[in-house]
């Protein structure tokens, strides 16, 4: 269906490419019917306003996804593995009266924590206005060309917010704990492109480009499908690698990163495949939600918390599990 | 003041690991303590977070308690940096301290029961490790090497659960009521603990102190350090914890003496407080604790350049 043509060598090179009519009418309708569904369960992400598509109702995305991200890897980046989809909606973020970290340059946090690449395919459901309320995104090749040591430096690398200290422009890597000041003023908003996009259509960027939410004037839906790579060794280690803001991020979302140690505790070891990490974590997911369930809702205390784990870890050390 | 194990406090500390102090606290205190824990209460739901002895009354209670150590066998001059409050979890069942340690490889544990209900007095079990090393060796070594551990009965088997370092230890059944001695407290005594004894409180309520030796340096590694449970617990407390990785960023450093954390901890503390009084939130945003954190990172920086030029 894709080839390995223009659009996704713009993927490996800028960073960023646009697939018109990604989503056709029928699955843009289902996906707001999800939203309008998942807009009314509790946010899972305290950090952000963003409900996610219940992991179950990936599947019929699962293989035009794939087929795109296979397109879109290289010979040392491969993307194969279809994580989540994230609802953004202007609407909520108004109604949110935080400042949020979305109207400024960023590059994603909690997803880079674990796994630093990902593919981040972007998709308008609801978009009154072609020109409204899309994104800014910097590619990697306007950044090249004007500022080639930071872009060296922050290529592959998520999780960094930008802002502004005495006319000059801060990058601060919040999993790295570096920070370098740029002396010239809103340096990406002078790099910055913003694709003109429709419903159903696709801006699919790396985990490593800087970009920023256009403005919530008009009532937009976006839903974020993220893809990573299956052949990735995850370690306990490149968790445990935080500064104040890491901490602060995966705090706000305790149960989540707590499951995620918790995965390299039933292994029993400190690194592990990706596909043997999203099984076992999968499995405690499961497994604590169904506790949960039975005790009227209720958060595991430490100690309940502790035990599944344990159980877990006898069971993948008898034998079960075996990340195939 | 009396005490119970051996001949001295300091020697009952050094070979048995704890020492009972009579009458520690006087009743107005505790009652104060008891007071402040229930002031602290929320109404939230259930696992609570561990509640921290109001700073006002810390500051009454620390220097009694950093005095109380600092006599028992002339150690170095002592500082008091936190105190929990303990309510009674049947399921924990035999520990030690875990809130302590994350911060702290080496500390006293002065543990205060404090009067709930009509109880005439509180009791508590704990095991001497030296009698731990004769009778199992292999635990006394992981409760000698590491804090925040959980024992529980396993299948023929006794499990440790170590927090720290976020694995599980099967050990052969070990029946530690039995080794352990049962010590019973007066309102107002105070069991002073070493970080690895292990112990089991059987009364409703404690306070328990975290005391450390003045020149202790704090390493950065060591909080970081973590496992899933250990995790929950520093996010469940994610603005104390918050702050102190942030002083490590601040100063730009691994290890800082126990006395430079303070002094920044308490810079940072004063410039949240600052900020949150000029920005009328209740608390900072990511973004907002970040700005903090550079800003201050920045001005640390300018006065260090300042003062060698």
């Amino acid at each position: 269906m894709f080839s390995p043509s223009a659009p996704w060598q713009d993927v490996q090179i800028k960073g960023y490419a646009v697939i018109p009519s990604f989503l056709d009418s029928p699955e843009i309708s289902g996906l707001i019917a999800q939203f309008e569904k998942a807009e009314q369960r509790p946010l899972k992400n305290l950090n952000f306003p963003t409900p996610f598509l219940p992991s179950g109702r990936l599947r019929p995305f699962r293989n035009k996804l794939l087929a795109a991200a296979h397109a879109a890897s290289s010979s040392t980046e491969i993307y194969d593995r279809l994580g989540m989809g994230i609802f953004y909606a202007t609407k909520l973020y108004r109604r949110n009266e935080a400042p949020s970290s979305d109207w400024k340059w960023h590059t994603d946090t909690t997803i880079h924590y674990l796994d630093p690449s990902s593919l981040n395919f972007w998709i308008p459901l609801i978009k009154p206005d072609r020109q409204r309320s899309g994104l800014h995104v910097v590619g990697f090749d306007a950044l090249e060309a004007s500022q080639p040591e930071l872009a060296h430096s922050l290529r592959g690398h998520g999780s960094t917010r930008v802002f502004q200290r005495d006319g000059s422009t801060i990058f601060r890597d919040t999993a790295r704990r570096t920070t370098m000041a740029i002396a010239v003023p809103d340096l990406l908003e002078g790099l910055a492109q913003t694709p003109a996009l429709g419903p159903g259509d696709c801006l699919v960027m790396r985990n490593d480009v800087f970009h920023r939410t256009q403005d919530n004037e008009t009532d937009r839906l976006a839903i974020s499908f993220r893809v990573f790579g299956s052949t990735k060794v995850f370690s306990r280690q490149a968790l445990m690698d935080m500064g104040s803001a890491k901490f602060n991020n995966m705090a706000r979302v305790r149960a989540s990163f707590a499951r995620r140690f918790a995965t390299f505790q039933i292994a029993g070891c400190d690194q592990i495949s990706s596909v043997l990490y999203h099984e076992l974590h999968d499995e405690l997911a499961s497994r604590e939600y169904k506790l949960q369930l039975a005790r009227g809702g209720a958060e595991l205390d430490d100690t309940d918390f502790e035990q599944l784990v344990y159980e877990l870890a006898q069971e993948y050390r008898g034998g079960a599990f075996r990340g195939e | 003041m009396a005490h119970s194990a051996g001949s001295s406090p300091g020697t009952d500390v050094k070979l048995h690991g704890f020492s009972v102090l009579s009458n520690a606290l006087r009743a107005a205190e505790l009652h104060s303590l008891s007071t402040d824990f229930e002031s602290l209460a929320d109404g939230s739901r259930p696992p609570h977070p561990p509640r921290f002895v109001s700073t006002a009354l810390h500051q009454v209670i620390a220097p009694k308690l950093r005095a109380l150590v600092e006599n028992i066998s002339s150690p170095p001059r002592a500082r008091v940096p936190s105190g929990v409050y303990q309510p009674t979890e049947p399921k924990i069942g035999w520990h030690t301290g875990s809130i302590a340690f994350f911060s702290f490889p080496d500390y006293l544990n002065v543990w205060i029961p404090l009067p709930l209900g009509s109880a005439p007095n509180a009791t508590i079990s704990v095991v001497d490790p030296s009698v731990l090393r004769r009778e199992s060796p292999e635990l006394a070594e992981i409760t000698g090497q590491n804090g925040s551990l959980r024992l529980a009965a396993g299948e023929g088997s006794l499990v440790a659960y170590d927090n720290f370092h976020q694995r599980y230890v099967e050990l052969p059944r070990l029946d530690l009521d039995k080794l352990g001695v049962r010590l019973t407290l007066k309102w107002g005594d105070a069991l002073i603990m070493r970080h690895d004894v292990l112990h089991r409180p059987h009364n409703e309520l404690a306070v328990s102190f975290c005391v450390v030796e003045a020149d202790t340096i704090v390493h950065r590694d060591h909080i970081l350090n973590m496992g899933a449970s250990k995790f929950r617990q520093m996010a469940q407390l994610r603005a104390r914890f918050l702050r102190h990785i942030a002083v490590f960023d601040i100063a730009q450093r691994d290890h800082l003496l126990l006395a430079e954390f303070d002094r920044l901890l308490a810079e940072l503390v004063n410039r949240e407080n600052d900020a949150l009084q000029r920005l009328k939130v209740s608390q900072l945003d990511f973004d907002q604790f970040d700005d903090l954190v550079y800003d201050l990172t920045n001005d640390l920086r300018r006065r260090g350049s300042e003062r060698l030029g």
